[in-house]
């Protein structure tokens, strides 16, 4: 048999610990602590971790399991500090996230995790730093922006934006506000269209790029949102002179196993599963913009 | 039965193994302890199939493969156990149906109350010996390795059934139109990843095998063997053979630069015209010995307490493959046509350093409408040379 290639493990499992559930990909039951809902079609669910920690990166996924009915890839939008609850936070949009959504309190999902290339936590230290989220794409990105946050000297300016299609559909409302209400930190929404009660801006997530007082040669950009969004968002981005290594996207496609196997979640000539979901722009901007890839 | 080696390429030395001691070899392969498969005639094809021993092979048959077509028969001697064993190509099937089987259950779930009891059921693969592989398959195999063995989270299932499977390759001597093993670096002799491996000589009187070992297991199963040392005149006759199957490959187009070809080949107005004749029915894919695609489904029973998790055969052409919540990417043939193509000649080599071709040619002799991934290279190829000049300007 052939060697290992070196770079066939490009993307090798960085964190310290191996995903739960290898070799075979068996899911651990895990109990649902707190439930939340967050919009009417989206709601969070806390897990209670069996043999904490769950060690993960910002931007890595786990997949759930919804007994009998099937698994889905789903970002993990949070973990304590002792990693013994992890946190996801699921639109129901079709069968898988239906199910998982019709569990309450002390309802069990199956986790096998955690998957993929996160955030650039490490390369962004010591630089300015802009995270944008459209949508659900605020899961995801959450654990960078506490991260962030929660180790403010170790970055320059932060700059975190956010766009949802109304003020209802907004996620973890009561925690934006913290971040708001912080000196340290410039932070802006907008929502694509709202009532007369709402005082925020309204229009696309674009139009606050502008207004990043950042250095773009020492900037680094996370952003997580639908396709579209993540599309203007690069031209603005240029625009305000970052060039593609410095902008970080999170990519989705059909995933049915999260290490490699499947083939579903092929883009190119990168598995989503384990060579992201995040790419830096550069890395993916030769098909980005190709239909139907 | 060892399995410290698998399908090494330490060549013993080539001995002569008389045709009539084939059953012999076969015999000592189940004495082994080996489940027996090899080439045999269904629906009217040659398929990797079980059989019991050297009887049940296609002796005396020859096929012819074009694009979009397919037949094989007994070759006009009239007498049954008469002709040579393997002077046909591959048929359908391929090892893959046996290293990676269409359909597996991979896990099994039970729930009472609050309790899940998650298990792997146990693999039901006995040790196999698979007769008659060429070296496109065995290319296949190495493929297979790279990408369910050699990467960041090894297949156990695969790698146990690798284990316990023993290759039996045989040397092309008549390959057929739709065969380009030597475009893709291969063929049409077997060069490596065998346990055994044999060359058909001769017919009637002259009939006779030359034969090498690959590894532990075949130096082992050859000692128990009649044999006798190969003649100057028996290699002589075996290279002279395998020059005549080169020369009949050496019609095809050069496909060395498909990578890069197609590498920018996203817009090419040549997907279209192909979509226009594509049915995106899967058979490429299906026969292909080297597309991994697989789908994962539950399976619940009535209670809704037990679930079964399916793994099955899955391919780029189905509408399933590309699905995300509200649509499939690949909506269009155009697109799926696409994927398949430059995964297979192109993207495999940045996602696996090697190409995911073997050349065995089994998408083209499958393709309802006779679909020629030689011809739309050249095509492709083509359009990009008319298109450069223009561009340069
Ligand atoms: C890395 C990553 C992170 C993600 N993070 C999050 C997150 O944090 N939160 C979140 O809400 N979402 C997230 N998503 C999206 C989430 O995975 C999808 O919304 C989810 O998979 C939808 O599954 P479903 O069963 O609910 O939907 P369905 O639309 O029912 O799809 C389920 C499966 O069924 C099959 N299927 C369904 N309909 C068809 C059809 N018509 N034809 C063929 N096949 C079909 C598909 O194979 C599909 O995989 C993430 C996705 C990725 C890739
Ligand atoms: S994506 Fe298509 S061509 Fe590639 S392995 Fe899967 S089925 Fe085969
Ligand atoms: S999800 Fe299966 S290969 Fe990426």
């Amino acid at each position: 048999m052939t060697e290992v290639n070196p770079s066939a493990v490009r993307s090798a499992v960085r964190s310290a610990t191996l995903p739960i559930g290898l070799p075979a990909m068996l899911p651990t039951p895990m109990r649902i602590k707190r439930r939340m809902r967050d919009t009417p079609d989206t709601f969070t669910i806390v897990l209670d971790v069996p043999q904490p920690p769950f060690v993960l990166e910002a931007g890595q996924f786990n997949m759930l399991y919804a007994f009998g009915v099937g698994e889905v890839p789903i970002s993990i939008s949070g973990v304590s500090k002792n990693g013994g609850e992890l946190v996801h936070t699921i639109r129901d949009v079709g069968t898988v996230t239906h199910a998982l959504s019709l569990l309450r309190k002390d309802g069990v999902v199956g986790v096998r995790g955690p998957y993929g290339r996160g955030w650039p936590l490490e390369a962004a230290r010591g630089k300015d730093v802009i995270l944008a989220a459209g949508g659900i794409g605020l899961a995801p990105l959450r654990p960078a922006i506490r991260h962030v946050l929660d180790h403010r000297e170790e970055y320059g300016r932060v700059v975190i934006l956010y766009g949802a299609r109304t003020p209802q559909d907004m996620l973890y409302l009561p925690e934006i506000q913290k971040w708001r209400g912080r000196l340290d930190t410039k932070m802006s929404v907008t929502v694509d269209r709202a009532s007369r009660k709402w005082l925020g801006n309204v229009g696309v997530i674009t139009q606050l790029v502008a207004a990043s007082r950042v250095d773009p040669d020492e900037t680094i950009a996370m952003v997580c949102g639908p396709e579209i969004m993540m599309h203007y968002m690069q031209i603005h981005l240029a625009k305000l002179g970052l060039p593609n290594d410095q902008i970080y996207v999170s990519m989705e496609r059909n995933m049915k196993c999260a290490i490699g196997r499947c083939g579903h979640c092929q883009y190119g000539g990168d598995f989503i599963c384990k060579d992201g979901p995040v790419f830096t722009f550069d890395e993916i901007a030769d098909r980005f913009r190709v239909r139907a890839l | 039965m060892e399995t410290s080696s698998v399908g090494n390429t330490n060549t013993g030395s080539i001995h002569v193994l008389a045709a009539a001691d084939l059953s012999a070899l076969l015999e000592a392969i189940v004495a082994e302890g080996y489940r027996l498969v090899g080439p045999r005639i269904r629906n009217g094809t040659a398929v990797l199939d079980e059989i019991s021993g050297a009887a049940q092979l296609p002796r005396g048959y020859r096929d012819s493969q074009r694009p979009g077509e397919y037949r094989i028969s007994a070759n006009g001697s009239g007498e049954t156990n008469a002709g040579r064993y393997f002077d046909y190509v591959v048929g359908p099937t391929s090892v893959k149906r046996f290293l990676y089987p269409p359909r597996r259950k991979v896990l099994e779930a039970e729930r009472s109350g609050g309790q899940w009891k998650i298990t792997e059921p146990a693999d039901d693969y006995p040790p196999t010996a698979i007769v008659g592989l060429r070296s496109c398959d065995l290319a296949a195999v190495r493929i297979l390795d790279r990408v369910l063995l050699n990467d960041i989270y090894p297949d156990p299932v695969y790698a146990a059934r690798r284990k316990a499977t023993l290759m039996i390759g045989v040397d092309c001597a008549h390959p057929s139109e739709t065969c380009f093993c030597t475009s893709m670096g291969g063929g049409p002799s077997v060069e490596s990843g065998y346990d055994l491996n044999l060359t058909e000589l001769g017919d009637g009187a002259t009939h006779r095998f030359l034969i090498a070992a690959g590894s532990d297991r075949g130096e082992k199963l050859m000692a128990s063997l009649r044999l006798s040392t190969a003649t100057s005149d028996d290699l002589a006759a075996g290279a002279a053979q395998r020059k005549s199957a080169e020369a009949a490959l050496a019609q095809n187009p050069p496909m060395q630069d498909a990578r890069e070809v197609l590498a920018n080949a996203w817009n090419s107005t040549r997907w279209d015209s192909i979509a226009q004749r594509c049915m995106a029915c899967a058979n490429c894919t299906m026969s292909c010995p080297t597309c991994f695609c697989v789908d994962i489904e539950d399976e619940t029973d009535l209670t809704g307490e037990h679930a079964d998790r399916w793994q099955t055969w899955d391919s780029c052409f189905t509408m399933g493959h590309s699905y995300v919540h509200g649509g499939a990417v690949r909506k269009e043939t155009t697109s799926r046509y696409r994927q398949w193509m430059t995964h297979k000649l192109s993207s495999w080599h940045d996602q696996f350093e090697m190409s995911g071709c073997t050349g065995c040619g089994r998408c083209i002799t499958w393709c309802p409408v006779g679909i020629d991934i030689r011809e739309e290279l050249a095509a492709i190829r083509t359009d990009q040379k008319t298109d450069v000049p223009e561009a340069a300007q």
